[in-house]
Parts: C-alpha cells; sequence; structure tokens
C-alpha cells in the first residue's frame, strides 16, 4: 500500500504527540515519584519519548532518502552498473517511485552509454581506419602527383624532343631536295660524260687505226733494219776474210822477202817485189782494219737502232694495247656513265619521292608534337589536380584525425560511466 | 846492210837474221807433245817435216800469253812461237850483246827501238843446257832432232 510520506509525518506526529499524551497519564497512575515530580517526570518521559520516536521516525524517513541519494551520487559519478533497492519498501511511498524513476533512468543511461560506447569504438576505428586510408590515398596521390609531374615534364621533354625531330625533318626534306637537284644533276653531268665518252672512244679508234699504221711501218723498217744488220754482218765477214787474206799476204810477201834475201844479190829484184807486196798487203790490211773498224761501227750502230727499233716497237705495242685499252676504258666509262645517269635519275626520282614522305612525316610528326603538348597540359592539369586531391586527402586525414580524437574523447568521456560490462577496448 | 826479221815477245824487241830464218807461219796447226817440258809448245808439220815449236816468251823466262807467230829457224830446225812479226828491217848502231841474255849476239837499233840480235846457235845451246839436266830432252835426242 502506498503511503505519502507526509501522510507517514502527520501518522509519526499523531504517534508522537499520543505517546506524550499516554504518558502525562500513565506516569502520575504508575505513582512512581513523588506528585511534584510526576509533572516533570512525565514531561522528562514525554521528550525522551518524542526524541526517540523523532529520531526511529526521522530514520525509517530519511533511509530511502539516503539510499536514493547514494545512488543519485553513485549515477553522478558514472556508476550505472548498480540497482537501486530502498532497504525500508514496507509502505512505498514517492521515495519508492523515485527509485524507481532512478532505475530507468539508470538502465536507459546504461543503454545508451553502451551505445556511444561501442558507437564511438566503431567511430574511432572507422576514423583510424579512414585516417589510415585517407593517409595511404595522401600517399598515393603524392605518388600520382609525382608520376603525373615526371609524365608531364617526360611530356615536355618529348614535346621538345618532337618539336627537333619535326625540324630535323623538315631539313633532311630540304637535304631530300638538295640531293634531288644534285642527283639531276649528276644525271645531265653523266649524259655529257656519255657524250663525251663516247667522242674520245671515236677518236681513240680513229688513234688506234693510225697507230697501227705507224706501227705497220715501224715493223717494216725494223725487218728492214734486220735484214740490213744482216747484210752489215755479211760485209764484215767479208771484210774479215779479206783482212786475212791481205795478213797471209803480208806473210807470204814476208817470206817471199825472207827468201830474196836469202838469195842474195840473185833475188834482190825479187825483194823489191816481195817488199811491195807486202807494202800493198799492208795497205789493204789497213784499208780493211779502217773498213772492219767503220763495219763495226756500223753493225754497232745497227744494232743500237734495231735495239731501239724494239723497244719502240715494244712501246708502240704497248701504246697499242694501251690505246686498245683506252678504248675499252672509254667503252666501259660510257657504260657506267650510262648507268651512273640512270641511277641518278632514280635517285633523284626517289629523293622525291622520299622528300614527299619526309614532308608527310614531318606533318605526322607535327600532329605527334601537338598532341603531345595536350598531353603535357593535360598531364599538367592532372598533376594540379593530384595536388588539389592530394591536399583534400590530407585535409580528410586530418578530419579524419580529429574525428578520431573526437571519438576517443567520447570514449573518455562516456568511459567513466560503469555499465557493469567490462570494456573491450 | 844485213836484213833483219824483227819480231816482238811480250814488250821486248827481237831481231834474226834472214839467213837464220826458213819461214814465218801464222797460227799452223800445232800438235801437243806428251810429257813435254815447259817451254816446248808441241810439233808443227812443216813440208812433211815435225819441227819442234818453242815458247819463246817462256824461253826467256819472262810472263806474258804465247805467240800465235810462228818462226821457223833455218840451220837449227827449231821454231819459236813469238808474238808478232813487223816485218824485216836494217840494223843500225849495233852494239854488242850477251848482257841479259847470252843467246843475244848484238843490240840494235830500228825503227821501232831498241832489238836484241838473236843468235840461233847460243839460243840452241841454251836450251840444251836448261832442258838436258832435268831429263826431259837428251843430246842425242837433241841431236836428233836438229840433225833432221
Amino acid at each position: 500500500m502506498r503511503v505519502e510520506i507526509t501522510y507517514k509525518f502527520v501518522m509519526g506526529f499523531i504517534i508522537v504527540v499520543a505517546s506524550i499524551v499516554a504518558l502525562n497519564y500513565l506516569v502520575p497512575a504508575a505513582a512512581l515519584v513523588p506528585h511534584y515530580l510526576e509533572q516533570t517526570l512525565s514531561t522528562a518521559c514525554a521528550l525522551l519519548v518524542g526524541l526517540m520516536l523523532g529520531w526511529i521516525f526521522s530514520k525509517a524517513f530519511t533511509a530511502n532518502i539516503l539510499v536514493l541519494k547514494s545512488a543519485a551520487e553513485r549515477i553522478s559519478d558514472g556508476d550505472l552498473s548498480q540497482t537501486v533497492y530502498l532497504p525500508n519498501n514496507l509502505l512505498p511511498d514517492e521515495t519508492a517511485e523515485l527509485a524507481d524513476s532512478l532505475n530507468r533512468v539508470t538502465t536507459n543511461l546504461r543503454e545508451l552509454v553502451g551505445y556511444i560506447r561501442t558507437s564511438s569504438s566503431r567511430v574511432a576505428e572507422e576514423a583510424q581506419g579512414l585516417s589510415t586510408m585517407s593517409q595511404e590515398v595522401t600517399a598515393s596521390a603524392h605518388e600520382v602527383t609525382g608520376a603525373v609531374e615526371q609524365i608531364s615534364r617526360g611530356a615536355e621533354t618529348q614535346a621538345a624532343m618532337v618539336e627537333q625531330a619535326s625540324e630535323h625533318f623538315r631539313q633532311m626534306a630540304m637535304s631530300g631536295d638538295q640531293v634531288a637537284e644534285a642527283a639531276r644533276a649528276a644525271a645531265r653531268a653523266a649524259g655529257e660524260t656519255v657524250q663525251t665518252a663516247e667522242r674520245g672512244g671515236q677518236v681513240v679508234t680513229l688513234a688506234m687505226s693510225k697507230l697501227g699504221q705507224v706501227l705497220d711501218g715501224v715493223e717494216q723498217h725494223g725487218q728492214q733494219m734486220l735484214s740490213f744488220s744482216a747484210r752489215v754482218q755479211k760485209i764484215g765477214k767479208v771484210a774479215d776474210f779479206i783482212t786475212a787474206l791481205s795478213q797471209k799476204t803480208n806473210l807470204l810477201a814476208l817470206n817471199a822477202s825472207i827468201e830474196a834475201a836469202r838469195a842474195g844479190e840473185h833475188g834482190r829484184g825479187f825483194t823489191v817485189v816481195a817488199e811491195e807486196i807486202c807494202k800493198l798487203a799492208d795497205s789493204s790490211e789497213r784499208a780493211m782494219a779502217e773498213i772492219t773498224e767503220m763495219i763495226v761501227v756500223l753493225q754497232e750502230e745497227s744494232a743500237s737502232v734495231q735495239k731501239a727499233l724494239k723497244e719502240n716497237v715494244l712501246g708502240m705495242s704497248s701504246g697499242r694495247s694501251a690505246v686498245h685499252r683506252t678504248g675499252k676504258t672509254f667503252e666501259e666509262i660510257v657504260t657506267t656513265a650510262k648507268i651512273a645517269g640512270d641511277r641518278a635519275e632514280a635517285i633523284s626520282t626517289l629523293s622525291l619521292q622520299q622528300v614527299g614522305e619526309v614532308g608527310k612525316l614531318a606533318d605526322t610528326v607535327d600532329e605527334i608534337a601537338r598532341v603531345v603538348s595536350e598531353n603535357a597540359a593535360a598531364s599538367e592539369e592532372s598533376s594540379a589536380a593530384s595536388e588539389q586531391q592530394s591536399a583534400a586527402m590530407e585535409r580528410m586525414a586530418l578530419s579524419a584525425q580529429d574525428l578520431y580524437a573526437l571519438a576517443e574523447e567520447l570514449q573518455e568521456r562516456v568511459s567513466r560511466f560503469h555499465i557493469g560490462l567490462k570494456r573491450t577496448n | 846492210m844485213a836484213r833483219t826479221l824483227l819480231l816482238a815477245s811480250g814488250r821486248a824487241l827481237f831481231g834474226l837474221d834472214v839467213k837464220e830464218v826458213r819461214e814465218v807461219l801464222k797460227s799452223p796447226p800445232l800438235h801437243y807433245v806428251p810429257l813435254a817440258p815447259a817451254g816446248l809448245l808441241g810439233a808443227i808439220n812443216l813440208h812433211d817435216v815435225v819441227v819442234p815449236v818453242f815458247d819463246f816468251i817462256q824461253l826467256r823466262g819472262a810472263k806474258g800469253e804465247t805467240g800465235e807467230h810462228i818462226v821457223v829457224l833455218q840451220g837449227a830446225c827449231m821454231a819459236l812461237a813469238v808474238n808478232a812479226v813487223h816485218g824485216l828491217c836494217h840494223r843500225t848502231i849495233v852494239m854488242p850483246g850477251g848482257v841479259m841474255y847470252p843467246w843475244v849476239r848484238e843490240v840494235f837499233l830500228c825503227a821501232r827501238g831498241l832489238a836484241g840480235l838473236i843468235d840461233p846457235v847460243a839460243l840452241q845451246q841454251s836450251l840444251q843446257r836448261r832442258l838436258s839436266p832435268t831429263g826431259a830432252v837428251t843430246t842425242e835426242q837433241w841431236s836428233g832432232w836438229t840433225s833432221r
């Protein structure tokens, strides 16, 4: 049965008053003390009973309040683990309702703190994961930024190289033009060379014909000279024979002179004849000696002329062969010059084609340069975007760290509430 | 005046009295004699007579080429190979010889210079003295040669 505190106070007052009144009646009736002391004793007893009952009722009335106070203090201290039980709950009053309310508040706070603790823990974990992820993303973004910057620099370098390549291709095209022009000039020169070589070949043919006639004449003269030398040799032999004959005549004259001298006076005339014959033989021997000397000189000159003729014939033969080779060489020059002209024409044509192809190649390279420049710009933009993303991610990482700190703080704040469960963190 | 046949042996000139010369030949066929002493070149056939031929330059003890002219002596029946025969000449300014060679009888002057007149007999004797000690030619052999 629920009794309000007010009624309880009223009932206690009534009991105290009734006790005092009853004592006023009982003490005189008991005649325990003299009469003049009865009033004092009854007053003293009434005070004592009043104090005792008042203390008992007060203790009874305030016991639940003290429990509630201590429970409120525990709750205020964050201890949500205990349920409030009132010790004196014989006659429930407002304190029992307050205890029930405190228990419900405790229960709700416990659920709330548990939820907050779980959520803050999850938030901290998520914030930490987010921070880690954002840091990783930031690092990746930095790497991406570096890579994009490197790509940008590479694109710039590539653009510069492509520009150079384009310039080189244009120079190559110009060189190709020059090569084509040079090839055409070479073709014209080869044509002129062909004409000149053909004229030279005709001149060489004429020279060969003339040289052949000269060689024939020289060979004929050589043969005549050989015949002349042979005849001179024969003359020399005849001269030698005449010389030997003169020597024999001389010797015979000498022997005749000796015989005539031995004959004495009878041989005087014969001696004169022998001496004349001897003189004649001497004269003829000297003349033959001169003739022989002249023949020797003639033979020597003939031999030298013959030798010179042979050398000339050999030289003319080698000259003929040289002229023949020259004619062949001119023919080869003509053939080679024709081939060179054809090849120069082909080179000119190919060079023109090459110039066209190189021009197309230069245009392509220009297009490549344009694309590379765009790529470089896009790379720079990507680099800037990546830097912005990196900054955003850094800010997000900071926010995640702040969130983590906030969750930690929330957990710290919530940790002062004891809900009767062991904390997992 | 006596006529003299002037001949040359090396660079020296010699003469022979015409009466002591039988014939002058040039490069006749020379037949070599086996085991012949030094100086004997061989023998020639002179009108079916075998005549020994001596190298005059070796007989003089000089050095030089053997001559191709053969001078056949009249009385000694021998021949001398000389380098050249210059013909007949007259001896002028004759002086006594025998200083260098015992068989040079006189020294005379001719158109070609000084020449020594050869004494065939003394030359024969000198040859006999030179060749006999060696046993190459005996006196009988020499007499047999010269007596033919």
